[in-house]
């Protein structure tokens, strides 16, 4: 049955479906419906685990700690607190834990503009931490995608043994629409456990490199190299399984818009004008996919809540010049972006 | 396709009101999106729901120009509409006590915002007689937030 659902909700929702039994999270806006949902739950079913954490860092370690333990485990975050949780992410890219974790974006940095609508985490899910590591995120702009690609996000995080990021934003988040989560509940593929739980053996779990055998090996870079070029292969081969993007061409057209979450929504009127694609898969970026697309048109535009990041990596994969409209300050105008289209296209 | 936009502050029933009209407005199966922006506090802080409706899936949730924009208070500047209705004092455009009457009618000013919704489900043409009000609207205190609706929606009877 169609119900009135929020995207944050829709969100939690969607992980529970996906088997998720584990929740740690310290409140923030935008994100923070997520971890009500999550208290509200655990109070009915006790098979689900919610902590409510000091802080990030110990929302996102406890993550990590009920993923070892054998509970598909996620947090909520947004800005702050993703920063926060960017060593602990880290740690699960070098002991390889799967885990998802959603960033509901809002304008910063810092504490910013708490409650208004941004995309600017974008380069901070690719190189947030430390050392080479290879990100995959999602990014839904509705809320039946916050339903399903929590699903994807879990599933590839089980595939990859790495953490998943589910990009969210403050619109994408706190819309409401009518979805029917029963029906689409039907169409979710659940990925079993990757790792058995701890307890049957001892295995020390560490940020150091280590072997095979959980043994730390911090002067042996053949460790290291092997180590790397595993989980660079792995990662990139689970991601490629899942290209997901949706694309509107438009033969009269010479520009094709490339936007993402909320603003894919904002533009969506424009798609008469001009073609669309919108980015699913974030990360990796979708250099085959939008390079075999891009070719059919003369100028590329990346309409994003932020100063440009995605065109940066579509210039990056591409090696074209793309145009950018910022969309700034968590101000959202369909006629202002209308303008500033017409006046970039004009300028290329 | 209609756009409709509330604007208030903080404690003003703003999110009340508006996801009320979307739930009446999915009894009624149309399409609705529903989305806030709003300030950090609390109290006293702006907030503005944006609300469409169709008989198709709505794409684009923004809006720039609404068709109705009710506004129970006039923090957020800026806000473009084809009609407002306002609370006194608020515009030029159609100003309703809904404070006062809230209080004149039932006792309390805060029942004005469910007069303002009444009246607001009048303007968007909504045959209040064709969805159960009562699953719009919260629990508590229901019988006086159904009977504040209908004085809402009959605003303009008792006029005449």
């Amino acid at each position: 049955m169609q119900r009135l659902v929020q995207g944050n909700e829709a969100t939690f929702q969607g992980a529970v479906r996906a088997g998720a039994s584990f929740y740690s999270g310290y409140p923030i806006s935008p994100s923070s419906e997520i971890m009500a949902e999550a208290a509200k739950y655990s109070a009915s079913h006790p098979e689900f685990r919610f902590i409510q954490t000091e802080d990030e860092i110990a929302a996102a370690m406890s993550v990590l700690g009920a993923s070892l333990a054998g509970a598909k485990a996620f947090t909520a975050t947004s800005g702050p607190g993703f920063s926060l949780m960017q060593e602990s992410l880290g740690m699960g890219y070098m002991s390889e834990i799967p885990c998802v974790f959603v960033d509901v974006q809002r304008v910063g940095p810092s504490t910013g503009m708490p409650t208004l609508i941004a995309q600017g985490d974008l380069l901070q899910v690719q190189h947030g931490s430390h050392g080479d590591y290879y990100s995959i995120a999602f990014y839904p702009n509705s809320v039946a995608e916050c339903y399903t690609l929590v699903g994807t996000a879990f599933n590839v995080a089980e595939e990859a043994r790495q953490p998943v990021i589910l990009l969210s934003d403050a619109h994408v988040g706190h819309l409401y629409e009518l979805v029917d989560l029963e029906a689409l509940a039907t169409g979710v593929e659940v990925l079993p456990r990757a790792l058995a739980p701890l307890g049957g053996h001892t295995r020390h779990f560490t940020g150091l490199i280590s072997d095979d055998n959980g043994v730390p090996r911090t002067s042996d870079y053949q460790v290291y190299r092997r180590w790397l070029a595993k989980v660079k292969e792995r990662s990139a081969a689970v991601a490629a399984k899942h290209p997901l993007y949706e694309y509107r061409p438009n033969p009269r057209s010479a520009t094709l818009l490339i936007s993402f979450g909320i603003i894919s929504r904002t533009v969506l009127p424009l798609t008469e004008q001009y073609g669309y694609f919108r980015p699913i898969r974030m990360l990796p970026v979708l250099a085959e996919e939008l390079r075999e697309v891009a070719k059919d048109y003369r100028n590329l535009v990346v309409v994003e809540a932020n100063d440009g990041q995605y065109a940066s990596l579509v210039e990056q994969a591409l090696k074209r010049d793309v145009a950018r409209v910022p969309v700034l300050g968590g101000k959202v105008s369909p006629a202002e972006i209308a303008d500033r289209l017409a006046e970039v296209i004009g300028q290329a | 396709m209609k756009q409709i936009m509330v604007s208030g502050v903080g404690g003003q029933s703003v999110r009340v009101i508006s996801h009320a009209l979307a739930l009446a407005l999915q009894q009624l199966g149309y399409y609705v999106t529903l989305l806030y922006d709003y300030d950090s506090a609390i109290r006293g802080g702006k907030i503005v729901a944006y609300l469409k409706f169709a008989e198709e899936p709505i794409d684009n949730p923004h809006i720039d120009k609404a068709d109705i924009l009710l506004m129970l208070a006039d923090k957020e500047k800026g806000l473009v509409a084809q009609k407002t209705v306002c609370d006194s004092g608020l515009c030029t455009d159609e100003e309703i006590p809904f404070g006062q009457l809230g209080v004149e009618r039932f006792g309390r000013a805060i029942f004005g915002n469910m007069i303002a919704l009444g009246h607001l489900l009048r303007m968007v043409d909504v045959d209040i007689e064709k969805f159960d009000l009562r699953k719009s609207l919260p629990k508590a205190m229901q019988d006086d937030n159904v009977r504040a609706v209908q004085a809402g929606y009959d605003l303009n009877l008792w006029e005449d």
